[in-house]
């Protein structure tokens, strides 16, 4: 048999393309239905939603007397401070992690200020965010006021995987 | 290159993705990914109400026997050998430090299985419905301070002497009278005091007792038993308490304790409970002579159970009401 270079080398090239198309195609099919499966039991921001709930309810006075909340109704002291607020969540070890700015009039507070304020600055491309405004009374001062629940969150990272 | 080595390759390709299908298909893998993104959100939604809430999970199929799940402090993981496995499913949720679980790991061994999420105070527990009982979603949170309620005093209500027609008889429902309902069940809470909770009762028998004869009666504190007489078929669990007492956080947690453990009590008797409260009271704005007996300088509860026009109270639910009162007591004092 001759040897032809020219063949030869259009041989090797042909070799190429063929295991990286392979190789693009293995992928894929391997790749593809992991993302759809992460898609189709993603939860977009209803936690975030969640949490505003709770965030909203923890808030809301609680009367010892009668044992009733009024859910809506706060007070600018006690019920709106740092030490409440990181008394009634617990995100450690959570892979999800999670940290939210609340402001009631000119009062703001914070869980999980450490991260809060890293991540703040690189949403919307590294961290989620959710921001939500409720009319609250303030019992208290006797007016109603704008309580703004500014969350950050690693939303689409780690979701499942450890 | 040889045609049949392409053909070779492209066989070999198509029979990974087979496979890969077949893997996809014939796994759990979504199904636990799913679960474990579910019940995390499921628990995010319990701990966002104040209030007690009872929610029943769906029931699962007979794909999911022998599916484990596993609660952990801010983790979900469904599974079927271990948490470890490849593919187990996992969520995260954020916890509440004031809330703890009971059930920590629950393990579908059937289909038949309920799972029912309920968080009753600052409890949340994780079960199958079918075998545990009922919950009491009226469960109030006591406030966690006990008290040194001394000697106390068991005061069955009303009292009426049939011999001498003469007494308070209390309300009635044909043949059904408050005044015989309190001493029945006076009679039985007396039999379940083993431990000697109660120190002394305002009277074991039928007779004429007004309200200021059974105040002096008291010694440290008292517990006063009525029954409720509501138009309708609810079944309500209430405690009254005087707001003006110098010690009315102790009345408060004696009357906690009484309406959540005897509420609790006849539902497991299979008493279907519409609610319950525990009521300050100002006396001057009270017209009924009964609530005398909320003494101003002593831990005093008028109680009131149920409702003298439904036939809820067998032999069964006066027991459950009795064991209901020397729980209450129980966990009020010292």
């Amino acid at each position: 048999m001759l040897w032809n270079k020219k063949a030869q080398l259009t041989h090797i090239w042909k070799w190429i393309v063929y295991i990286i198309v392979t190789g693009i195609v293995v992928f894929m099919i391997t790749y593809i239905p992991s993302v759809i499966i992460g898609k189709s039991v993603g939860t977009q921001n209803l936690e975030n939603m969640m949490f505003s709930e709770r965030i909203f309810n923890e808030f809301s006075i609680y009367d010892p007397l009668l044992f009733r909340s009024y859910p809506g109704e706060t007070c600018s002291g006690f019920c709106f401070d740092e030490k409440f607020i990181n008394d009634s969540f617990d995100n450690t070890g959570s892979l999800r992690e999670v940290g939210f700015k609340l402001s009631l009039g000119q009062k703001e507070i914070f869980f999980n200020k450490e991260f809060y304020e890293d991540a703040v600055v690189l949403s919307p491309v590294r961290y989620d965010r959710f921001i939500e405004e409720r009319p609250v009374i303030v019992r208290d001062k006797g007016v109603v006021d704008k309580l703004v629940i500014d969350q950050i969150y690693s939303g689409r990272m780690n979701k499942f995987e450890e | 290159m040889h045609p049949g080595f392409v053909m070779f390759v492209a066989v070999l390709v198509l029979l990974y993705l087979l496979w890969f299908v077949h893997g996809i298909g014939s796994d759990m893998t979504y199904e636990k990914k799913f679960l474990a993104t579910d019940l995390a959100l499921t628990i995010d939604s319990l701990l966002a109400s104040r209030d007690n809430v009872v929610l029943y999970y769906l029931p699962q199929a007979e794909d999911f026997v022998n599916v484990t799940y596993s609660f952990e402090k801010n983790k979900v993981s469904v599974f079927e050998s271990s948490p470890s496995e490849k593919n187990a499913g996992i969520y995260y949720f954020t916890s509440d430090p004031d809330v703890f679980f009971v059930n920590s790991l629950l393990k579908i061994k059937s289909s038949e299985v309920f799972p029912r999420f309920s968080k009753i105070g600052s409890v949340l527990n994780i079960a199958d419905a079918k075998k545990e009982g009922a919950v009491n979603i009226y469960s109030l949170v006591c406030p966690k301070k006990t008290y040194n309620l001394g000697n106390i005093v068991f005061d069955p209500a009303h009292g009426f002497d049939a011999k001498l027609d003469q007494g308070d008889k209390g309300f009635s429902s044909g043949s059904v009278y408050e005044y015989v309902l309190t001493r029945e069940i006076s009679s039985i809470l007396r039999m379940l005091d083993t431990v000697g909770l109660i120190s002394g009762f305002t009277r074991d028998s039928d007779i004429d007792l007004p309200v200021d004869v059974r105040i002096n009666e008291i010694q440290d504190s008292v517990v006063s038993l009525h029954i409720g007489s509501v138009s309708g078929s609810d079944i309500f669990v209430k405690a009254y308490i005087n707001y003006d007492s110098s010690v009315r956080d102790a009345s408060q947690k004696l009357a906690c304790e009484l309406v959540n453990h005897v509420s609790s009590a006849l539902i497991n008797a299979g008493v279907k409970v519409s609610g319950v409260a525990v009521i300050p009271v100002v006396l001057s704005h009270e017209s009924d002579s009964q609530f005398k007996i909320l003494v101003e300088n002593k831990p005093a509860v008028l109680l009131e159970v149920g409702n003298i026009n439904m036939p809820m109270f067998s032999q069964d639910s006066k027991k459950a009401v009795a064991s209901g009162i020397i729980e209450g007591v129980r966990n009020a004092v010292e």
